[in-house]
């Protein structure tokens, strides 16, 4: 695990939510580079609505958020993409009339650098599937093949903090043990601080460095992975599984 | 009754007291000029509320409405001035003619999409405009249909003769408020909620049953009505009747008010009705200025107002609220699931048997782009059976639920249900079989509560008779629907929300509203398409003691579902897909342990 120092990311009491409803009350947390984090919670408790607020779609209307030592609250989501945050939002969320190359130079659309084609090699190496399909529309190809695309995607971006909603979601077993270890290596080996909400808790809590419980617009739990499943409370409430 | 008297007060006392202030206009304003401004806005107010009938309500830009306002007028000067027909024969000819006409329009326009619907009837506009310019036999063409004669309108006990231009003012406040009326009614009874089910997502209207077309052929239709009659009314007291009554420039006119209203909301469109023909006379003071005001102002409202005036009314309403509420936020988290407190509820569907459907799909194919997504898949499911449909990512079992649903059509094979061929049927038609599916891209109707969403889907599956006779009747909840919905949404944890608007809902709760309108009226065969994604795993195992339950009770299922675990412990059978051919097909134990299955789909 990584040696406590300067988070990369921090929240110091977030609220947000839209218009009249207010959904987070005081969300406080930090990741450092080279972790993941898991937030668990009922559905609606709020987890989406804290990625959106971290990658700016949702303004912060009380606390902060701030990345490599900076508040970012006032940015907006193209400054803060352009910053090293990126989100892969939950359900279909890519061009579908446009081919898989389309889409991840679209992902690239911020960069201006010469080194976008590199990267789009690099994507497809990773993910093999995504290589055989290349001319083919996105909107054609199955569920779990899109979320490939758009995790791809944002990842074209050179992220320095990645944004998963739900990043199982549709996916096969083996796509997901797939996805998983994917996602713990992208932390290991390129220092990224990776975010997810997952409903596949078990599973994205054994590869999670942190797990943060989100219950009526507040954080009522961290801990290391393991904790959270040892846990007998959050086993009950939120894992589904028998209290040991 | 006070109870309901009174909340009808406060939900539509504001129409009211705006009927009364423009009943009194004429009083205070003797001048002719005023009252003909008011005319004007009257019938602006017609055409407007019959407009937002088609585009707000049924979501279909329509450029036909003034043609109807025309057509309604030539209807009545025609008659008058050829056959000396009366006032209501001329009203009856008008609505019969102008909703023939509209279905005339709308049938061919409605069958591609509702682009082709707008352009369709842009071009009937069009069409509408040279036939009264040029066929002089019957319209006169440019020359107008003069000497309409005056007209007498015999109510039985006396007779209106609407001479004088406050009388006509008052004839033509008469018809706008039936308008309006009317537009309330159709909105409080549950075709409302039908109109307003196909707008905001046709496929899963047609997937509960409901036949898009025909509810948006019917709100064009009386849309046409309503201003064929305003057009009947406003040719009483005109002498001559000529081809600009059918102007495209009153299309702008309706298309602004609608847009600076706000779709499918009354009092915006009659807000912007009144503004948009009132204030540029008011701004005949500013003299050669006046346009541009005008032009500024508008801009304003819209620029304050993006979603149109209904925003603004919602945004004072929620300061009154919070104001009353003493300013205090409020705020509706999902609760932490009780999990304790749900041992004891009857699961869904044990008190009832189910008729379920047989299942049998043979040589089915279907391409994309080249790509084989199903490639001549035989597979038939008995009655009450449950079967695991799995596979890899993109190996076909979304597609062979769509063609199995009527979403797709496919490109070879055959699905029968019940030894009736039902390949290439509407999934209109096949959910009024029984045959219901999910939708894994989550579908709900987001407008509309999480409450509605299930009567609405309940709604949509019965017979098209039971759906056609009850259109009318009021959206109160039968007990039957009342005891489902209850059981339901409490056993899904949905409770907290259930007067949400379902697209305020995050995804995981809108795959449990989804699930809840697939069975909120048993269905005979329930294809459920990844119900459990992004679903909580605690509410998992209540979702699979429904599943389960309604097994139990005969209902025939294909679940197409990642989740391993829940696969295996429910279904009896299990069929797996590669590259859209069945790879495995017998019972869990066999089918998991078969080494090219693990090889597909566990990778190992």
């Amino acid at each position: 695990m990584a040696v406590e120092k300067e988070p990369l990311l921090e929240l110091r009491d977030v609220h947000a939510g839209y218009g009249e409803l207010s959904i987070l009350k005081g969300v406080s947390f930090g990741v450092g580079g080279g972790t993941v984090t898991s937030v668990i919670g009922a559905n609606g408790a709020g987890k989406s609505t804290l990625l959106k607020t971290i990658f700016g779609m949702l303004k912060v209307r009380e606390g902060d958020v701030s990345f490599e030592g900076r508040s970012i609250a006032a940015l907006g989501t193209v400054k803060r993409l352009k910053a090293g945050i990126a989100i892969v939002p939950q359900g279909r969320c890519n061009f579908p009339q446009m081919t898989i190359r389309e889409n991840l130079e679209m992902g690239a659309y911020t960069r201006s650098d010469d080194g976008i084609e590199a990267d789009l090699q690099h994507m497809v190496d990773q993910f093999p599937i995504l290589r055989e399909k290349l001319h083919l529309l996105a909107g054609d190809m199955s569920g779990g093949q899109q979320q490939m695309l758009e995790m791809a995607m944002a990842l074209m971006v050179r992220p320095r903090v990645l944004l998963l909603d739900e990043p199982s979601l549709g996916l096969s077993p083996m796509m997901i043990d797939e996805v998983f270890t994917s996602i713990r290596s992208l932390a290991e080996v390129n220092g990224m601080a990776i975010i997810m909400v997952e409903q596949n808790a078990v599973q994205a809590l054994k590869i999670s460095d942190l797990g943060v419980v989100i219950e009526l617009g507040r954080v009522s739990a961290t801990g290391t992975g393991p904790e959270m499943l040892n846990d007998p409370d959050i086993r009950k409430a939120y894992l589904g599984l028998p209290v040991i | 009754m006070d109870a309901i008297s009174s909340r009808f007060m406060r939900d539509y006392g504001w129409l009211l007291i705006l009927l009364v202030a423009a009943a009194l206009v004429p009083v205070f304003s003797q001048s002719n000029y005023y009252i003909s401004i008011g005319i004007n806005a009257l019938i602006i107010v017609c055409l407007a509320v019959s407009f937002d009938l088609v585009v707000g309500r049924v979501g279909a830009l329509s450029f036909a409405q003034p043609v109807f306002y025309g057509f309604g007028m030539y209807v009545a000067a025609l008659l008058a001035v050829n056959l000396e027909m009366g006032f209501w024969w001329q009203v009856i000819a008008a609505m019969a003619g102008g909703m023939l006409l509209a279905l005339v329009v709308g049938i061919p326009s409605f069958r591609l999409n509702l682009h082709a619907f707008a352009i369709g009837t842009l071009g009937f506009a069009t069409i509408a405009h040279l036939i009264a310019t040029n066929w002089m036999e019957v319209t006169q063409g440019p020359m107008c249909v003069a000497g309409v004669p005056r007209a007498t309108i015999p109510l039985g006990f006396m007779e209106i003769a609407p001479w004088k231009l406050p009388q006509q003012y008052y004839f033509i406040l008469t018809i706008a408020a039936m308008v309006v009326v009317a537009s309330v009614a159709i909105n409080r009874r549950k075709l409302g909620l039908a109109f307003q089910a196909v707008r905001d997502d046709p496929v899963l209207a047609a997937s509960n049953g409901f036949f898009p077309t025909s509810l948006r052929l019917t709100a064009f239709a009386v849309a046409a009505a309503f201003s064929a009659v305003a057009g009947v009314f406003a040719a009483q007291f005109q002498t001559v009747v000529c081809p600009d009554s059918f102007s495209t420039a009153t299309t702008v006119t309706l298309l602004i008010v609608a847009f600076i209203g706000g779709r499918a909301s009354l009092r915006g469109v009659l807000t912007a009705s009144i503004i948009f023909t009132v204030l540029p006379q008011v701004l005949r003071i500013a003299d050669e200025w006046r346009m541009v005001i005008f032009g500024l102002l508008l801009l304003v409202i819209v620029l304050s107002a993006p979603d149109g005036i209904e925003h603004l009314f919602q945004r004072v309403e929620r300061w009154r609220k919070g104001r009353r509420e003493g300013g205090k936020a409020s705020g509706v988290s999902a609760q932490p699931f009780a999990a304790d407190t749900i041992a004891d509820i009857t699961p869904l569907g044990a008190e009832e048997r189910i008729d379920g459907g047989h299942l049998r799909i043979s040589g089915l194919s279907k391409a994309f782009a080249g790509v084989k997504a199903v490639d001549d898949l035989s597979l038939e499911v008995r009655p009450g059976e449950l079967v695991g449909l799995i596979g890899p990512n993109g190996s076909g079992k979304s597609t062979t639920l769509d063609c199995i649903s009527g979403i797709t059509k496919p490109d070879a094979g055959r699905v029968e249900l019940d030894g009736i061929d039902i390949t290439g049927m509407s999934s209109s038609a096949l959910a009024k079989r029984g045959l219901v599916r999910t939708f894994q891209s989550t579908r709900v109707y987001e407008t509309l509560t999480v409450r509605q969403n299930l009567a609405v889907a309940l709604h949509g599956r019965q017979s098209i008779m039971a759906e056609w006779a009850s259109y009318l009747s009021p959206q109160s909840e039968s007990r039957s629907f009342r005891e489902r919905a209850d059981h339901l949404i409490e056993t899904l944890n949905l409770k907290h929300v259930e007067h949400r608007k379902a697209g305020e809902l995050s995804y995981g709760q809108r795959k449990l509203v989804q699930f809840a309108a697939s069975v909120i009226s048993p269905p005979r065969v329930l294809l459920l398409d990844e119900p459990l994604a992004g679903v909580n795993p605690t509410i998992i195992n209540l979702f699979m003691r429904h599943i389960a339950a309604n097994h139990g009770a005969g209902l025939t299922i294909i679940l197409v579902e990642h989740n391993l675990g829940v696969v295996v412990q429910l279904c009896e059978r299990l069929v797996v897909l590669e590259q859209g051919r069945k790879l495995a097909d017998g019972n869990p134990h066999d089918v998991m342990g078969t080494p090219s299955v693990q090889e597909a789909y566990l990778g190992r």
